[in-house]
């Protein structure tokens, strides 16, 4: 079902501050020094400004390509 | 005037070359196989390009190819033929490492289904070569950089560094690579090889330690296309190990090389031609594009979706599943990995899920443009790299700088095929005044491989740029 353009997630804008980095890493179950954090900040602006891009797609009619396939695993008898 | 050194020893010839040779008892596997041991040992000081050396094992197997051979039992052009394979591939009872101190002491009890395919055709293993940390960012220090053949002062690129070392050196006659964002090309065009990347699921990933599940092939890394054309009719086809394993016939991918070009038409697409390159890269692409023509093909400018959108969307991919792959190791021995890969797998686990799922939406619109792009041709012809091979100090790939936009610049031409799945060929199209090799990428649609093969096998017959030898062997005549 194609899904309305207003529904688009906006990601971008969000500031990548060492104290959310530490909270996201600590919902991965990974826990980020306050150093760590801020040097991952730094790397992470640059990869999250790329991806965060995508959402300029129009992606409204795609289906993620991954793909889940029970058709050779079924009983055919 | 200098002159060019050219292949000529036994250890510098194609596979298909010491193949006929071995049918027709002018060599043995055991001498072929001695030539690959001996060129190692007198290259690996250098370039550092083996984790692992299996000289008995590669004897042993030489003598049983022999037997074979001498009692009529041929299993195929692979058959006595030294090779080596990266070592993320398993080996059963053969350590393997991917290059990191976590699989440091990592034996497997089984072999990968592309190692047992090798290994059912008769190929001879002489060792598992070295890449970048789990080919994925940077070398890990315990194993250190594998230094170009052309200029021991230079990257190989990665992943697949001691694959491309290797086979451009004359150690072996093939190896075993894979590409998640062009870790098989781009080696390879540094190296001055040919690398494929064929389609996804056109060759087996299991057994091979995943960067990114829906992203990493499995290809081969030879001197010639017609190399790589045999490597790929053994280790092709479906695996049930592997639930990604295109049902598709395999064909004899050698049957169909010729050396025409006519009736092929030949797409260009501004967006993979000028964009960051080197002005000489860009002039020897050009210059090959030009020969295509003069061999009869027809040449058609297309659209394709640039790599402004390909290659974010290959790292909103591959990111998060590398990161879920390591998950437990980056929670327990984060300090066991290189700073620049610690650092890319942290930034997987931050990474939202719906910045993955909409990564994956991304990838299949741009499949979709991109299908649509290839209708009009055969082939499409672009770099592999935005440059020749750079030096090892400061290089993006090999060092420990893992600047995320960078490293997605030297993507620039590879990893929008990473992300499709398109099957995609690296080939030697020329030097620059530096005497170093640049490499020239052919894309075609998916399980294309027969006509993308003989595409590249025509346009290499033109010229002798796969003959040419690396300073690191002339050096040693």
């Amino acid at each position: 079902m194609t899904e309305p353009d207003g529904r688009r997630p906006k990601l971008s804008g969000v500031e990548l501050t060492p104290e959310l980095i530490r909270g996201l890493g600590a919902v991965a179950g990974l826990e980020f020094s306050t150093d760590r954090a801020a040097e991952l900040a730094v790397q992470a602006k640059p990869y999250f400004s790329a991806i965060f891009a995508l959402t300029t797609l129009d992606v409204r009619d795609a289906e993620p390509a991954g793909e889940f396939r029970l058709d050779d695993k079924g009983v055919t008898r | 005037m200098s002159t060019i050194a050219l292949r000529e020893q036994t250890a510098d010839l194609p596979l298909v070359d010491v193949a006929a040779l071995l049918r027709q008892r002018k060599i043995s596997s055991i001498e072929l196989t001695e030539a690959a041991l001996s060129r190692l040992a007198a290259l690996e000081p250098a370039l550092n390009a083996f984790v692992t050396v299996l000289a008995d094992e590669a004897r042993a197997g030489a003598l049983r190819a022999d037997a074979e051979i001498a009692a009529g039992n041929d299993r195929g052009p692979l058959h006595g033929i030294p090779i080596s394979v990266k070592d993320l591939f398993s080996t059963a009872g053969i350590r393997t490492t991917a290059s990191s101190r976590i699989l440091a002491e990592n034996v497997p009890d089984e072999d990968a289904t592309v190692i047992a395919r090798l290994c059912e055709a008769g190929a001879v293993l002489i060792g598992k070569t070295n890449l970048l940390e789990f080919a994925y960012a940077t070398v890990h220090p315990d194993y250190g950089p594998t230094p170009n053949p052309w200029d021991l002062r230079r990257s190989t690129s990665g992943s697949s560094s001691g694959s491309a070392a290797a086979v451009a050196a004359g150690i072996g006659y093939g190896s075993l690579g894979s590409d998640t964002g062009g870790s098989i090309r781009l080696p390879a065009a540094y190296c001055g090889i040919v690398g494929l990347k064929p389609t996804y699921g056109r060759v087996s990933r299991h057994g091979a330690v995943p960067v990114s599940w829906s992203c990493d092939h499995v290809g081969p890394m030879t001197r010639t296309v017609a190399d790589t054309a045999a490597m790929l009719g053994v280790i092709a086809g479906e695996d049930p190990r592997d639930s990604t394993s295109g049902r598709v016939p395999v064909p004899d991918y050698l049957a169909t090389l010729n050396d025409d070009l006519s009736g092929y038409r030949i797409g260009l697409a501004s967006a993979y031609l000028r964009d960051h390159v080197a002005p000489e890269v860009s002039q020897l692409v050009e210059a090959a594009i030009a020969t295509m023509e003069t061999m009869g093909a027809t040449i058609v400018e297309i659209a394709l979706p640039p790599p402004s959108e390909a290659v974010p969307a290959l790292l909103g991919v591959i990111t998060p599943e590398a990161t879920a792959f390591h998950l437990a190791w980056l929670r327990e021995r984060p300090h066991d990995y290189s700073q620049a890969v610690r650092e890319r797998l942290e930034l997987g686990a931050i990474t939202p899920a719906i910045s993955y799922i909409q990564a994956q939406r991304a990838r299949r619109h741009i499949t979709d443009e991109m299908l649509a792009g290839f209708q009009q041709v055969d082939v499409v012809v672009m770099p592999t790299a935005p440059s020749a091979a750079t030096f090892l100090d400061g290089d993006l790939v090999t060092s420990d700088v893992a600047d995320p936009a960078l490293l997605a610049a030297m993507m620039n031409f590879t990893g929008p095929f990473d992300l499709t799945g398109f099957p995609a060929i690296s080939l030697p199209c020329g030097f620059t005044d530096d005497g170093l090799p640049v490499g020239m990428q052919l894309v075609a649609r998916p399980y294309a491989e027969a006509r993308l093969l003989a595409a590249a096998h025509a346009y290499e017959q033109a010229h002798d740029w796969h003959r040419r030898l690396p300073t690191v062997v002339t050096e040693l005549q």
